[in-house]
């Protein structure tokens, strides 16, 4: 039964005994109120027919008129009296009506003495007026002693009033220790237990009521937290990484499983000890320094070795953060012991490398020495047998020139047409050892160009100074337009001249009549040099071959001195080498253009060149 | 005019020396460097032909000593060189070598230049 509705029931109940109570008194003070009226009019009437008693022995005695009076008017008063009374109980009703019988027979016994006067009558009146007196005092006792009963009954119902008041009053404390403050003090202690963590704890109270309702309430509640405890619990000891609860001073308050499987110890072993006992190397100053800082800001994250309990050593990445509010820290710890041997062995893998590519590379350097001394062989190679094949040319020229110019006797026509084809043929040998070094040098890329400004101009003019007496011989002309203002060139003023030499030679060489152009012109950043010539010219096919090495064209139309198959060649060489380019145009049979760029004399650039 | 001719091989100052003498010049020779050195100071040349590649010391060196003795710094000098390169040349004509003739040289062009220097 619901508490509301019993505490209800309670009350209707002390009301319904209260209203009875109330009824009751009500009923005794009426009772009491009559009964104080009825015993009023009961002693009226005894001390009236007393007074009448007596004083029909006044009036026995003097036997005037005023006595007589006075006795009618006593005996009138105590009719009207004894008319006015009313009783509740028959026998007051009995001796009312006996008194009243008397008073009627006083009367009667009193109008006979009056006309008689005689004894007997008054006798009559006396015995009558003491039986009214006789009467009237019983009825007055009557009256008393039911007075005396009536109040008897109002203590008893005081008692009882006070009584049931008082069972009304245990049966409601009862009620209240037993079903209301027991079952609170239960529900307060599993308050108490559940709120400090033994969310196993149950109250238990099976009791139909708004308490037991309660009880059911908090229980089913610390169902549901021990279940989210548990879900969280088994979550973070599901988590390989392990984590803990620590004061500021770094001692355990609570630890997972996954950190005791972690470091080897026990829950409780671990909840005796500090967060630094764990640590491999003893300066806890390092790892505590930081609690305060962390209680109050910002989390923060290690990368510390400890010790487990079996001595070993393992890396945890260790964060430190606060529990919002308390004075505790919860730190969790990730096994990065696998990482950090990974980054050891990676570390290990890398010196390891290096050690590869030093060595690598000390190879490559000994092969590069071995390559530059290879160079430097074969440099040393080239000048060998340039001075060698020269050395034995120098004199064998000289001494096939002494008997040619007769210096050492008298020669003959036939012997002088041989010296000459001796003398001719090693010029040609020694042109063909100078562009073989030319070649080999600009292969090499060992070209040593002396680069300075120069003007291009006088260059041309040398060249067809030089040409000039050949030109002639074979009824050429040669054109150099109007070379007056000089081109400034930066470039090597010997290798030039050796382009030069080249080209105006292969010009002069190939063409039977006609004209040689040499013009020079000024192009953004470059000295645009042309020689055309109105010779033979080059096929097409030709044309994208001319300079390659060896590639003679039109050889047996070519007299005096024999080419070697390398000026083109060299002279693209000396050309790109500088910076320039050069390339032909030609029509066969019409003649053919040879152009070729050379850098200009640019004071800024060189001046900014010469500074860096 | 007087002619020294330095020179490691003998068939050169043989030639060059039968050349030279035919042109009308005297001729005096020495086949290491510092031979021709002494030679220099010893006979005052009026010119001297200077190998560049000696068994003793380069040609270059004889170069600078003549121009730093007294008696021949006055002398002209033309080296005689195998390999004209820029290289090569580079820095002698400073030290005083007033021309270079790269062999195999032709006997004209040689006593073209000898007599362009001696200003005949």
């Amino acid at each position: 039964m619901k508490l509301q509705k019993k505490v209800f029931i309670t009350a209707v109940l002390f009301f319904i005994v209260f209203a009875i109570f109330t009824a009751l008194s009500f009923y005794i003070v009426a009772e009491v109120k009559e009964t104080t009226t009825e015993l009023d009019s009961a002693a009226a009437i005894a001390v009236r027919a007393a007074h009448l008693e007596a004083l029909f022995a006044n009036y026995y005695i003097d036997r005037n008129e005023a006595a007589r009076q006075k006795w009618a008017e006593a005996y009138r008063q105590l009719g009207a009296t004894a008319a006015k009374a009313k009783f509740d109980t028959k026998a007051e009703r009995v001796l009312l009506a006996g008194v009243i019988a008397s008073y009627n027979a006083t009367g009667k016994s009193f109008q006979a003495f009056l006309v008689s006067k005689n004894k007997v009558h008054a006798q009559a009146v006396i015995d009558a007026s003491k039986n009214m007196v006789f009467y009237a005092f019983r009825l007055r006792r009557s009256n008393a002693s039911y007075m005396i009963g009536l109040h008897q009954k109002s203590f008893v119902l005081v008692i009882c009033a006070v009584a049931a008041a008082a069972i009304i009053l245990v049966a409601n404390l009862l009620l209240i220790v037993f079903r209301i403050v027991r079952p609170v003090v239960d529900l307060n202690k599993g308050v108490e237990l559940v709120g400090s963590g033994a969310l196993t704890y149950r109250v238990g109270n099976s009791a139909d009521d708004e308490i037991g309702d309660l009880s059911r309430a908090f229980d089913a509640m610390a169902v549901n937290l021990q279940k989210t405890a548990l879900r969280y619990k088994t979550i973070f000891e599901s988590v390989i990484d392990g984590f803990c609860v620590i004061d500021v001073e770094g001692k355990f308050i609570e630890v997972s499983k996954s950190f005791c499987a972690m470091t080897g110890h026990d829950e409780q072993e671990l909840l005796n000890k500090r967060l630094s006992d764990l640590e491999a190397d003893s300066s806890r100053q390092n790892i505590e320094a930081c609690f305060k800082d962390v209680l109050t800001g910002a989390p923060v994250c290690y990368e510390l070795k400890y010790r487990r309990k079996d001595n070993t050593f393992v890396d945890f990445e260790t964060s430190i953060q606060n529990l919002r509010g308390e004075d505790m820290l919860v730190v969790f710890f990730h096994d990065i012991t696998e990482r950090k041997r990974s980054e050891g062995q990676l570390a290990q893998y890398r010196l390891h490398l290096e050690q590869m590519v030093a060595a690598r590379t000390q190879e490559l350097e000994a092969a590069n020495h071995d390559l530059k001394r290879l160079n430097q062989v074969k440099s040393d190679f080239v000048s060998m047998v340039s001075h060698e094949l020269r050395t034995p040319l120098t004199p064998i020229r000289e001494a096939m020139s002494l008997m040619y110019d007769g210096i050492a006797g008298e020669v003959s026509e036939k012997q002088r047409h041989f010296l000459e084809i001796g003398l001719r043929n090693i010029d040609r040998l020694a042109r063909l050892i100078n562009d073989l070094l030319d070649i080999s040098r600009i292969e090499a890329g060992r070209l040593d160009l002396v680069v300075e400004p120069f003007d291009i101009t006088e260059v041309v003019k040398n060249v067809a100074n030089t040409f000039g007496p050949l030109a002639e011989k074979k009824g050429l002309k040669i054109d150099l337009g109007d070379c007056v203002v000089p081109v400034l060139v930066n470039a090597d003023k010997d290798k030039t001249l050796q382009v030069f030499d080249n080209i105006i030679g292969n010009a002069i060489k190939f063409t039977e009549q006609g004209l040689i152009t040499i013009r020079v012109k000024i192009k953004p950043a470059f000295a645009e040099c042309s020689v055309a010539d109105t010779g033979k010219g080059v096929s097409s096919e030709n044309l994208g071959r001319l300079f390659n090495k060896f590639e003679q064209f039109n050889r047996s139309a070519a007299d005096g001195e024999k080419g070697t198959g390398l000026g083109l060649s060299i002279s693209k060489g000396i050309i790109e080498a500088q910076g320039g380019r050069i390339w032909a145009q030609s029509v066969l049979d019409k003649g053919s253009v040879f152009f070729f760029t050379i850098p200009l004399y640019n004071e800024e650039q060189v001046n900014k060149e010469g500074v860096l | 005019m007087k002619i020294l001719v330095i020179d490691d091989e003998h068939d050169i100052l043989d030639t060059v020396s039968a050349r030279l003498t035919a042109g009308g010049y005297s001729v005096v020779t020495a086949d290491t460097g510092e031979g021709g050195f002494a030679k220099a100071v010893k006979e005052r040349p009026d010119l001297i032909l200077l190998d560049i590649m000696l068994p003793d010391i380069d040609g270059g060196v004889v170069a600078a000593k003549l121009r730093a003795h007294i008696l021949t710094k006055h002398i002209p000098v033309i080296f005689l060189t195998c390999i004209v390169s820029g290289k090569e040349i580079e820095g002698k004509d400073t030290i005083g070598g007033n021309m270079f003739i790269a062999k195999p040289f032709k006997s004209e062009e040689l006593l073209a230049r000898i007599r362009e220097i001696l200003g005949e």
